[in-house]
């Protein structure tokens, strides 16, 4: 069981489920409650206790961390457009949280505007495939593409196609084993079209 | 180096009893003996304190802030989170984070055992009591309000 970190109205306790970029401190990461929702949280300030929090879509976590949508959109795109700015009290030892509107909050308080998440490792990687809930099924091996198989689609074949990116795992020799162990790298780097 | 209670008497009150109570236990991927390693440091930095000192280097745990979401059943809330890639380090650039800075250092196998992240470039060092290697930091590069400089 994670350990509780703060207590938001009319949600509960939430728990941190992944650090996403860490300083000294947890500096964006996400929390969870007991139902399942998810929390995108910055650090402001740790000396005063001051985070921005955002409930978030899971497909607007998996657009930030795919690079697809910026880390700003994330925030101003909170559900029922809310988010929760904390300040610890530590006299009191409790937080104080205000509700601002997402969109028009001081982007004072919000990642830069036009900043994509970029940080790519496997921990990133693997985060993201949790979060899809993916797994890879089988791997077939052809002369110009691999197909890969997910769980979670209907019609689950996918064509990796060759690109400037994949072309660097290219440059070695290709074998099955290198592939498996870089399955995930190449379904993230890649432009992955769907074939019916 | 046997990892066993007369070894957890070296390291400070906090991880030392967590560890002995069995709250907590080091990772198989510890290394007790390693080369010496530059890795940057996350460090407070504003304008009282424009310098970095052993408080810089305390685990959660030791600095026992209760706003930082940390899990005390969890060996890494133990140690020093360092990276090795300052590439990672500047991810805060794209936040109004404030008042830290990025400090570039040495760690030592003499100073505590260290635990590599595999998937990035994370290092943790669980520094031995009374150890400071705030010595070995310097400050590189200064958050200011939304971005370093």
């Amino acid at each position: 069981m994670r350990k509780e970190w703060i207590e938001l109205e009319g949600f509960g306790s939430l728990a941190v489920e992944q650090v996403l970029v860490s300083f000294d401190v947890p500096i964006l990461f996400v929390c969870e409650n007991q139902n399942g929702k998810r929390f995108l949280t910055l650090c402001i300030d740790d000396e005063e206790g001051r985070y921005v929090i955002a409930e978030v879509l899971t497909s607007n976590l998996i657009g930030m961390l795919n690079n697809d949508i910026t880390m700003e959109y994330v925030f101003r795109q909170a559900v029922n457009h809310i988010l929760y700015v904390t300040e610890y009290d530590f006299d009191k030892e409790k937080f104080n949280i205000e509700s601002e509107d997402s969109l028009s909050v001081s982007k004072e308080i919000l990642p830069k505007e036009g900043m994509y998440f970029e940080l790519n490792n496997e921990k990133i990687r693997q985060y993201c495939r949790d979060l899809r809930g993916d797994k890879v099924l089988y791997k077939k091996e052809e002369s110009q593409y691999y197909e890969i198989a997910l769980q979670n689609y209907k019609q689950p074949s996918f064509v990796i196609t060759q690109d400037d990116e994949y072309d660097m795992l290219k440059r070695g020799k290709l074998t099955n084993d290198i592939l498996t162990k870089n399955v995930n790298k190449i379904q993230r780097l890649s432009r992955i079209q769907l074939v019916a | 180096m046997e990892i066993d209670k007369m070894y957890y008497k070296r390291f400070p009150t906090v991880l030392r009893d967590a560890l002995l109570d069995g709250r907590v236990a080091f990772p198989k991927s510890l290394r007790v003996q390693y080369e010496d390693k530059q890795v940057y440091r996350g460090v407070r930095y504003n304008q009282k304190k424009t310098y970095i000192d052993k408080t810089d280097f305390y685990s959660h745990v030791e600095r026992n802030n209760p706003s930082i979401p940390y899990d005390p059943t969890q060996i890494t809330s133990y140690g020093c989170s360092c990276f090795m890639d300052l590439e990672e380090m500047h991810m805060i650039t794209k936040f109004p984070t404030k008042n830290k800075a990025i400090a570039k250092g040495i760690i030592r196998q003499q100073y505590g055992p260290c635990d590599i992240s595999e998937g990035n470039s994370h290092v943790n060092i669980f520094l031995y009591v009374d150890v400071d290697i705030s010595k070995e930091f310097e400050v590189i590069e200064k958050c200011e309000k939304n971005g370093l400089n």
